[in-house]
């Protein structure tokens, strides 16, 4: 039932942000048009680190329980976090072409945004290629707290990395003041974007509990 | 404290017999020096910026080298399954890992030596008092290393290809030691001799230790 709601609110939101980012929201006075993808590029950025800190937490629990929806909730959100990590570095490659001129720089927020990326691939790696499917949860789930636990340290690093070598590379990001009708435009797209997560989230849990019966009822079968 | 000596002494023996993962790291450090010169060579630098290069270089042949010191030594435990003899062995879980990670520790700690030799001699850099806060840096940031790198080489001996998983897991998850260990060294390389900030680095040491020290058997168990 949850799932039928969701799977009726997400769209509608959808359209709803499409309709705020680009016909509501008033077009930004220097980069023009492009700054649109603004309000999609920062609720998946924000989205992927939801769905990081899920990974974190599902990761502790299920060390602490051993309950397999824990671990499904993990790697599933994992996944998620992957693509949305994926998308948000994207648009922002996108957008920083026209308006910084170069698809990427090392900034503190860049670099961070990868390295989140990348340590989540390497979760996600490291689940299809362990050899014994029992083992995969708990060895997942332990790189999952590790990776979680590098978070607010990779923060640091790259803040003070940053800072120790100041670099003028963004003249006036998005940061300094938003007209109050772009602010209800990313309100819309960041609810709908996290809905879209949640939705996802749900959907692939419930396949992935399904390819579980599944193993468990081939290994019923090849044993009789 | 006893069974985590006994191991030390077990895989030093080993080493000291095989003379195998050492000598491998340490060649292989000289060597990632070695390929940097020529990198290096075609963006023609001022010779008296070399130094500047040192911090850099100095990391790059440290994690390299450390990430393949970590699968020979995790090989010699998955050879002839004697993992297993460790993991019966009459001493907790986590005193297994803290012996692996200082035997592991140990052998890093030495071809960190003469890594930082190689750098001092490629790098035209001045021994003086500054490189003992460069070896303390590389005494820190090593135990970091070494902390994540033992965990995640058990991970990864789980891995039908552990040897290409470790280096995949290890280096995004070591990224902030790393950062903050190339800025600690090139502040302590500077000419006035500043001290660098070692905060971040300890900060890693300890939240990584921990966590692995507690989340270890999860590994092992079978």
């Amino acid at each position: 039932m949850t799932d039928r709601i969701l799977g009726i609110l997400t769209p509608l939101a959808l359209v709803a942000a499409l309709w705020f980012a680009f016909i509501y929201a008033p077009t930004e006075a220097t980069m023009g048009t492009v700054q649109r993808i603004f309000y999609f590029h920062v609720p998946a950025g924000i989205t992927s680190y939801v769905a990081f800190i899920v990974v974190g937490i599902g990761s502790l629990m299920f060390l602490y329980s051993h309950d397999p929806k824990w671990d499904r909730l993990a790697y599933c959100s994992a996944e998620i976090g992957v693509l949305f990590a994926s998308m948000n570095i994207t648009m922002g490659m996108l957008w920083a072409k026209p308006v910084w001129l170069v698809w990427w720089t090392w900034d503190a927020r860049l670099t961070l945004q990868l390295l989140l990326a990348l340590i989540f691939i390497s979760y996600l790696m490291l689940g299809a290629y362990v050899a014994d499917p029992l083992k995969r949860g708990s060895l997942q789930a332990v790189v999952g707290l590790l990776g979680a636990a590098d978070v607010p340290l990779n923060y640091m690093a790259i803040r003070w990395w940053r800072t120790q070598h100041p670099e003028p590379v963004i003249g006036g990001g998005e940061g300094s003041g938003l007209d109050p009708d772009m602010y209800v435009a990313l309100g819309v797209a960041a609810v709908a974007i996290l809905l879209l997560y949640v939705y996802l989230l749900r959907r692939r849990m419930a396949v992935e509990a399904s390819s579980e019966k599944l193993r468990y009822l081939e290994q019923m079968v090849a044993s009789r | 404290m006893k069974p985590i000596l006994t191991l030390i002494l077990k895989d030093v023996s080993i080493e000291l017999r095989r003379k195998e993962s050492v000598a491998a790291m340490v060649m292989f450090g000289i060597l990632v020096m070695v390929i940097f010169n020529f990198a290096i060579e075609s963006a023609n630098v001022d010779p008296a910026l070399r130094p500047d290069l040192a911090p850099g270089i100095l990391w790059v042949a440290v994690s390299l080298s450390g990430i393949l010191g970590l699968n020979r030594t995790l090989a010699i435990d998955l050879d002839n399954d004697s993992i297993q003899g460790l993991l019966l062995a009459p001493l907790s879980r986590g005193s297994l890992y803290l012996g692996k990670v200082l035997s592991n520790l140990l052998f890093i700690l030495v071809s960190d030596a003469i890594a930082i030799l190689s750098v001092l001699v490629f790098y035209d850099l001045d021994a003086d008092r500054r490189l003992l806060w460069v070896a303390l840096v590389v005494l820190l940031g090593s135990i970091g290393f070494a902390s994540v790198g033992t965990i995640l080489s058990m991970v990864s001996s789980h891995t039908r290809m552990s040897e290409v998983m470790l280096p995949v897991l290890l280096i995004p998850m070591t990224i902030p030691l790393i950062i903050s260990c190339v800025a600690a060294t090139a502040t302590a390389l500077t000419r006035d001799a500043a001290r660098p900030s070692l905060s971040l680095i300890i900060g890693f040491d300890i939240i990584f230790l921990v966590i692995s020290y507690l989340v270890f058997e999860h590994v092992v168990e079978e």
